[in-house]
């Protein structure tokens, strides 16, 4: 539409320029002209010229959490992230980073960016825009949302007989006691141990309640399988919460893994990971 | 998108803009397309400093409100662009009704101008900006409608550089403020440069609509009618402001304008542009015709009036027709005398190769003093001039009251009628002419004896009048050169003889006089036409640039049923071939009168100073200590002590010293001698006072440098710079400037003595050769 409508004043002034005799305004009318057509083909050339790439981005994000990656650019451009989604962003060029914020919609491994973009250099007459897939230079994992409900009690379950040790971070110490099967190493209380002569352990105030293993296996369905993911996040978070030992249970592509899982980002990329199950 | 959304859309608000530099840049753009205006006359003085006055005060207002519009402003603003609509039109509208449809520019720029002004208010977003600079490209394209020189070049210059600086700030301001790269800047510009070249290039040439505009009227404005007795000159009578005509009577140098036309004079035109034409196609503009010639000048006694005879209305008797009432004068076929009835040849027998009479309009714009004649191509019928009254004389030539000065416009309407050789050749004789027209036209001061017969020699077998007029053309062309160098005609002497049969080197005047003669000694009716010829188009303007260079000589044949028909014989003559040394002599005088003589004879005069200082500065020694030796060494030459070799400096300076001491009887007691204690003491002084002044910069006492025996101490002092005692350092600055002083006072002494001693060896020869 622009360029119609610039053919069509330029047609006009022209003809008006020729059939009047009047030279200058020919000569006006080409200084015009020149630059609309600079105008509004330079920036085609431009943004086919221009070369982009993402450089160094977080590792690990949540679905529909922003997440900013840094975008270098080799002329100024605009930038508009397109899968996953973003705001557009105005890219300098010359080397220097510019932090473009993206939004994935859904989790899963996340190893390209399609962005759109977009320049109108050099008048700022027309924009024009190309839809460029870059690769991140790593992949990103995007953890599912922390959803609002749980797994159904059924799920978690307790899959270890007998204390466990403490995690220790979340009790306090109260002394120590005698080693048992499957005490940490770190554990072990030395001075105490020499002094009895067998190994003695640190005790914590109160002891760490049975492990819960979260079924993270996915459904089928994508919609169903994030919307379970997003309940799997959030018995994660609610086990980790109370101090749980919680093992994970998922689907992954070398089978099926069940493995503990000590913060809410190791759940988020194990489920990022995984895969649905076969039925 | 519905129609309520598009509806809409418009009034949706933009973001402020906060880049200064596009404001100032659209500003700019505006205020160069006002002065564009104003340069080309569309707007007052006035009005476009008013206007450009609003433009900044509005821009600044913008810059201010940008975040904060006042809500009542649009409503103002529309109002007044609605008024200075409403004004357009009324304005339009009268001038229409008053049938002057040309004057639509200057109420059209000044609605933009205006429209312009009230818009700076109201700019507070990036968009609105860029309004602005494309409202500035039409303001400065209706300045260029008018514009009719490359001198218009500078305002397009400006303006581009405007609004490609907006345009780049536009863009600057999309990235965030960064300042653009200058590389990305300068390809962008060259790139809408060259793509605008290439569409000059390729775009056909504007044509100026087949119709004509009235003139402006005001452009020399209405004076007093002078006397149209004769052609005014120039020099006496120009509208505005003196004249400034490089000859006694003429334009641009050239003299045919006023008066007689001389042809023993040699015309000196340069390349200034005198007067700038739009015409429909290019052809000979005639200022006036001759048709009395006396050997040597051209003069046309038929537009002199009787001494003494005028009419009622002051104008003189005589052969003029006085034209009043205004613009546009109408030149009736009946004031000239144009092909009469009964003449035995008609249109349609001229149809076989004539394109028939075609009008033919043109406008000129005098940017020279001027005479009062009116150029015209061929038979003018129609005169648009700003004057209350022309004459028109009998043979066609115009003539208004007054001078015409620089910045005079005025309209010609013509008949132009170029019959083809075939038509011209079925028209023979003098029919139409009366009688005391053809006698005039036929006459001649003397016989001509050889001029006729090598007429007649030439036009032996030709039966026409055309046919005998190509043949002396052709002939003139064959055994002629021009040159504007020719050998100044005696006095007595017949130009038409000198050139036809003595130099036969000349230029268009003589050519065509030599022509007119011979066509007069033939019996055929012939006159002299003065005027110009199409100069360099102009593309840009639609306008021929007339050089004074282009003012030109030809001559009118008479043709029954066709008129005055003009020939040009000198386009048939070739340039003479000038020896090279006349060339290159006129191209030095020529390069040697454009060079700007002061500054030149003074940049030379300092370049060559300073190269003289720059060698005399190398070939100076680097050090004190070779300095001081080498004026020692030039005044051991100077006082004849032959160089000894091996001798060291410090003897050289003892036998200079010696030698003038017993020349000049002036030598110091044996006491005060080199051995003397109080010497040797003053050196050891002298030394130590210039290592102290050589470490704490401190100055020391300065000996005499005249006193004898300097040379010695200079030499002592260079003797013992090359000592390891120095430690390698020279001597410092101001000692080694003493001792050199004190070499060249032992210098001078030695030529005083060496000059005395040639005197007196000089008397003694004049003694010994008195004796007997």
């Amino acid at each position: 539409m622009p360029v119609a409508a610039s053919a069509a004043a330029l047609g006009i002034w022209g003809a008006v320029a020729h059939d009047s005799g009047a030279g200058w305004v020919q000569a006006i009318g080409t200084l015009v002209a020149g630059t609309l057509v600079v105008g509004m083909f330079a920036p085609a050339v431009a943004v086919m010229r221009v070369r982009c790439r993402i450089a160094a981005p977080v590792r690990h994000a949540s679905a529909g959490s922003p997440v900013s990656i840094e975008f270098l650019a080799s002329a100024p451009v605009e930038v508009e992230p397109l899968d996953p989604p973003g705001p557009p962003t105005m890219v300098r060029a010359g080397g220097g980073r510019t932090t473009v914020e993206i939004r994935p919609a859904h989790r899963g491994l996340l190893d390209h960016c399609t962005v759109i973009v977009a320049s109108a250099a050099p008048f700022g007459i027309l924009w024009w825009t190309r839809s460029v897939t870059l690769a991140l230079p790593r992949p990103l994992l995007v953890a599912p949302r922390v959803g609002s409900e749980e797994v159904t009690p059924g799920v978690a379950r307790p899959r270890v007989e007998g204390p466990l040790a403490a995690p220790g971070r979340s009790t306090e110490p109260r002394g120590v006691r005698p080693y048992e099967r499957g005490d940490r190493r770190a554990l072990v209380h030395w001075p105490a141990s020499a002094h009895t002569g067998s190994l003695m352990v640190r005790a914590t105030e109160r002891q760490a309640p049975h492990a819960a293993v979260v079924d993270g296996r996915l459904p089928s369905d994508p919609e169903a399988a994030e919307r379970h993911a997003e309940r799997v996040m959030a018995t994660v978070r609610a086990h980790l919460l109370a101090g749980a030992r919680v093992e994970l249970e998922t689907i992954e592509p070398q089978g099926a893994v069940t493995a503990p899982v000590v913060s809410l980002s190791d759940a988020g990329a194990r489920l990022a990971l995984a895969l649905p199950r076969v039925r | 998108m519905s129609a309520l959304q598009l509806l809409r859309r418009p009034g949706r608000t933009w973001p402020a803009e906060d880049s200064v530099v596009l404001r100032a840049a659209a500003a700019g753009a505006v205020c160069v397309a006002l002065a564009a205006c104003t340069a080309e006359g569309e707007l007052s003085g006035w009005f476009a400093a008013g206007a450009a006055a609003l433009v900044c005060a509005g821009g600044i207002f913008s810059y201010w409100r940008r975040s904060r519009p006042l809500p009542y402003l649009k409503v103002f603003l529309s109002a007044a662009m609605v008024g200075a609509f409403v004004w357009f039109f009324v304005t339009v509208s009268k001038e229409a009704a008053a049938g002057q449809l040309s004057a639509v520019e200057t109420p059209l720029a000044a609605l933009f101008g205006a429209m312009q002004a009230a818009h700076a208010f109201d700019m507070p977003s990036r968009r609105d900006l860029g309004f602005s600079i494309a409202g500035s490209s039409t303001l400065i394209a209706v300045a260029g409608a008018q514009a009719i020189d490359l001198s218009f070049a500078v305002y397009v210059a400006l303006w581009a550089a405007f609004a490609l600086a907006g345009l780049h700030a536009t863009w600057s301001s999309m990235t965030g403020g960064r300042a653009p790269r200058p590389v990305a800047v300068l390809t962008s510009t060259a790139a809408a440069l060259t793509v605008a070249s290439l569409l000059v290039a390729f775009l056909p040439t504007p044509q100026a609509p087949s119709f004509s505009f009235s003139p402006d009227l005001g452009a020399t404005g209405s004076g007093a009618v002078g006397q149209p007795s004769r052609v005014v000159p120039a020099a006496r009578t120009a509208a505005s402001g003196p004249a400034s005509a490089s000859g006694p009577t003429g334009v641009g140098g050239y003299l045919g304008f006023a008066g007689p036309l001389d042809t023993a004079l040699r015309p000196g035109l340069g390349n200034e542009v005198v007067l700038r034409v739009r015409a429909d196609r290019p052809t000979y503009w005639v200022a006036e015709t001759y048709d009395s010639w006396s050997g040597r000048s051209w003069t046309a006694p038929r537009r002199s009036p009787p001494p003494g005879g005028t009419r009622p209305d002051g104008a003189p008797a005589g052969p003029w027709t006085a034209l009043s009432g205004g613009s546009p004068f109408v030149v009736t076929p009946s004031d000239v005398p144009l092909a009469p009835a009964g003449n035995g040849v008609t249109r349609s027998d001229a149809a076989d190769g004539s394109s028939g009479a075609q009008p033919d309009y043109q406008t000129f714009y005098l940017a020279a003093p001027a005479s009062n004649l009116v150029l015209h191509a061929d038979q003018a019928t129609a005169v648009w001039l700003p004057t209350p009254r022309i004459y028109v004389s009998a043979d066609g030539t115009i003539l208004t009251g007054r001078a015409l000065g620089p910045g005079s416009v005025y309209s010609v309407l013509s008949t132009v009628d170029t019959p083809g050789d075939r038509a011209l050749a079925t028209a023979n004789g003098t029919p139409g002419l009366t009688a005391s027209l053809r006698r005039q036209d036929l006459e001649l001061p003397y016989a001509y004896p050889r001029v006729a017969a090598l007429a007649r020699r030439v036009t032996a077998g030709h039966a026409t009048v055309v046919s005998k007029v190509v043949a002396l053309e052709h002939w003139i062309g064959a055994h002629t050169v021009y040159t504007l160098d020719v050998p100044p005609l005696a006095r007595g002497q017949d130009a038409v003889n000198q050139f036809l049969f003595g130099s036969r080197r000349g230029f268009c005047e003589q050519i065509s006089t030599s022509l007119a003669v011979m066509l007069r000694t033939l019996g055929i009716p012939a006159r002299e036409a003065v005027g110009y010829v199409p100069g360099r188009f102009d593309p840009l303007a639609g306008l021929y640039d007339e050089q004074a260079k282009d003012a030109h000589a030809w001559v009118q044949v008479w043709f029954p049923g066709f008129g005055w028909q003009s020939f040009d014989p000198t386009t048939y003559v070739p340039k003479a071939t000038p020896s090279t040394a006349s060339t290159m002599g006129q191209i030095l005088a020529a390069v040697l009168r454009r060079v700007p003589a002061v500054p030149v004879v003074a940049g030379a005069a300092a370049l060559v100073l300073g190269v003289a200082a720059l060698v005399w500065r190398r070939r100076r020694p680097r050090t004190w200590r070779a300095r001081v030796t080498r004026e020692l060494e030039r005044a051991a030459r100077r006082a004849g002590i032959p160089p000894a070799p091996g001798a060291t400096l410090c003897a050289l300076a003892a036998a200079l010293d010696d030698a003038l001491d017993d020349a000049l009887g002036d030598a110091p007691p044996d006491g005060a001698r080199g051995d003397a204690p109080g010497r040797w003491h003053g050196l050891a002084h002298a030394e130590a006072a210039d290592s102290e002044s050589a470490d704490s910069g401190v100055p020391e006492s300065s000996p005499s440098p005249a006193t004898p025996g300097s040379c010695r101490r200079a030499a002592e002092l260079a003797w013992a710079a090359t000592d390891a005692a120095w430690g390698g350092r020279d001597v410092p600055r101001r000692t080694g400037r003493r001792y050199v002083l004190a070499a060249r006072h032992l210098r001078r002494r030695a030529r005083h003595h060496a000059r005395r001693h040639a005197a007196a060896r000089g008397a003694v020869r004049a003694d010994v050769s008195s004796w007997p």
